[in-house]
């Protein structure tokens, strides 16, 4: 039985002898949005074109609806919407035009389709205006139209947000969102700006150089950032050291010798502050914090943090 | 495929080329008319003479590069708008949007010879004289322009191939025209030379012309004799360009289908 409508077994891409995708296994569920977060380069764009089989894998496997995708494709991308990088359109023509001729390749005949897609996007229907004059964050909207024109039962978008003003976020925010919950459409959504998808994700796949760190839910996601509480000392070396021999622990941090971060909240602080104050160490500040997701992921990614 | 071809000529809009190439077409007949009025063709007269011209001076020039150029224009057409994806997963296949985009080479070619015919019927009135022959007109029009599109696909090969800029193709198209017609005009009645006989042999303008020169060529002239001895039935004709076309068709819907989307 399968329960999930995109799943990929050991995905691996190689350009020549660079690895752009590595043994990756996603698994996206009915009716949820899957946020696939990572840098640029990461991988991801890469992945949701061997999903749409635009680009041959090097190995591995891609199965979508429960079906593998290579050899149903005529069965499978007639239910699947997608953007993938930069929209692409023909600059001569107007957007309306542009949404014909695709509609009409895909045996959508009424404007109605055209019209509404447009309207969810906030572009103007039959407006004159050429696609090569349109700004960036118009052509985006386009894209977006143009993957919701046919009402496919799963969305694969690749950063569809790039390029929109604040209003158009919060806009295309919720109607992704309302296409999930209102619609049970299934998407898959990828971005390199953690605070989207932990805006608008349920589930969340962190990939890094082509490997999958991490696949979760949301709700799991944060449940396991850790709290801890967050000493300013004067010498925060010799405060572990008392820290650790007092209470034979060891998950704590330092920074800049100055800043302690003591994982385990479940000591008492005021006897931990007591100690190092009679041991002679100052202290300017404590608080009991809770990591963002942000942290997290520079914390698993390795460092420079995203974006 | 039908629905294919129409988005084709939609994706044409507001390319100004192409509506303009086909008004050239019906300006095209004005010298050729003066050459006629001016007396100076032979044995035919007025529009029987206006035509002979055209199909057989003009077209074979004219229509091989705008159709290479209208075929840079289809062929590019996805690759510098990005495309290519949005047609990929409808899914279209690669083979399909190729088979299309020469289909409309086709119709092109044919709506050029037939506006070549409507302005050469001006230029024969002009020129004073009845229209005799229609249908055989109209006949011999279709088949030019059919036969000269099917040879215009092997510079659609290298052009689709090598995949590169408009004026390198236009060039490409250019040459390749210029020289398949001074073979068919001249080189291959003049040169003895087994290499030389081959190519015209191969290349589409100079068989093409073989036919054409029967149709045109009045057996009084002087020219009649040189000629006939090379005088080709229209099914070898037909024959040798079908096979040119359909192995570049093939070549052509192979190539598109590699290009990265
Ligand atoms: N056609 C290609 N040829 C060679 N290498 C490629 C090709 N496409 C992608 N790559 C490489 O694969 C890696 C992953 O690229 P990809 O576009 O999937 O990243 P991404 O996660 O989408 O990044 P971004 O956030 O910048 O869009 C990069 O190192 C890139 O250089
Ligand atoms: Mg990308």
């Amino acid at each position: 039985m399968d329960e999930y409508m995109i799943e990929t077994r050991g995905l691996t891409k190689k350009y020549g002898s660079q690895v752009s995708v590595s043994n990756l296994n996603i698994h996206v569920k009915k009716g949820r949005i899957y946020g696939l977060l990572g840098r640029n380069g990461a991988g991801k764009t890469t992945t949701m074109r061997m999903l749409l089989g635009l680009t041959a894998p090097t190995s591995g496997e891609v199965k979508i609806f429960g079906h593998p995708m290579q050899g149903n494709e005529n069965k499978i991308l007639p239910r699947i919407g997608c953007l993938i990088e930069s929209p692409g359109f023909y600059p001569n023509l107007t957007a309306t035009e542009n949404l014909k001729i695709f509609a009409e390749l895909r045996g959508i005949n009424s404007p109605k389709y055209i019209r509404g897609a447009l309207e969810l996007v906030n572009l103007p229907y039959r407006d004159k205006k050429l696609f090569s004059e349109y700004s960036l964050g118009m052509k985006q909207r386009l894209a977006i139209a143009l993957a919701v024109m046919h009402e496919p039962e799963v969305l694969i978008l690749d950063e569809p947000i790039n390029g929109l003003d604040p209003i158009g976020i919060a806009e295309v925010r919720s109607f992704i969102r309302e296409l999930c919950d209102a619609r049970g459409k299934t998407i898959l959504i990828s971005s390199h700006i953690l605070s989207e998808i932990s805006l608008l994700a349920d589930d969340i796949g962190i990939i890094d150089r082509g490997v999958l760190l991490e696949e979760e839910s949301l709700k799991e996601l944060e449940e396991k950032n850790a709290k801890f509480v967050h000493f300013i000392v004067s010498d925060a070396n010799k405060a572990a050291q008392i820290i650790g021999s007092l209470f034979q622990t060891k998950s704590m941090r330092i920074s800049d010798n100055c800043n302690l971060y003591l994982y385990d909240t479940s000591l008492p602080t005021a006897k931990i502050n007591r100690t190092l104050i009679e041991n002679g160490i100052d202290i300017k500040e404590a608080h009991l914090c809770e990591d963002t997701l942000e942290d997290y992921f520079m914390k698993i990614t390795g460092g420079e943090g995203i974006a | 495929m039908l629905k294919l071809i129409k988005c084709e000529f939609w994706k044409l809009k507001r390319k100004h080329f192409v509506s303009f190439v086909i008004f050239a077409a019906l300006l095209f007949p004005i010298p050729f008319t003066a050459l006629v009025l001016a007396g100076s063709v032979g044995n035919f007269t007025g529009f029987d003479a206006v035509f002979g011209l055209l199909v057989t001076l003009g077209e074979p020039v004219m229509l091989p590069i705008v159709l290479g150029i209208v075929a840079a224009m289809l062929f590019f057409m996805e690759r510098d708008s990005d495309t290519l994806k949005n047609l990929h997963t409808i899914p279209v296949s690669p083979a399909k949007i190729a088979s299309a985009k020469i289909a409309v080479l086709f119709i092109l070619g044919l709506i050029y010879s037939l506006a070549t015919l409507i302005s050469s019927m001006v230029g024969g009135l002009m020129a004073g004289s009845e229209f005799v022959n229609i249908g055989e007109k109209v006949w011999i029009s279709v088949v030019t322009s059919l036969l000269y599109t099917a040879s215009t696909l092997p510079v659609v090969i290298i052009i689709v191939w090598l995949n590169r800029s408009y004026i390198f193709s236009i060039i490409l198209t250019f040459f390749y025209t210029m020289f398949d017609y001074m073979l068919a005009y001249g080189g291959q009645f003049a040169s003895k030379e087994p290499a030389m006989k081959l190519i015209s042999n191969i290349l589409p303008a100079p068989t093409i012309y073989r036919w054409q020169a029967a149709q045109f060529v009045s057996p009084d002239s002087p020219a009649y004799s040189v000629l006939e001895p090379y005088f080709l039935p229209l099914w070898i004709v037909v024959l040798t360009v079908f096979i040119i076309g359909a192995v570049s068709y093939l070549a052509i819907v192979k190539i598109y289908g590699k290009h990265e989307s």
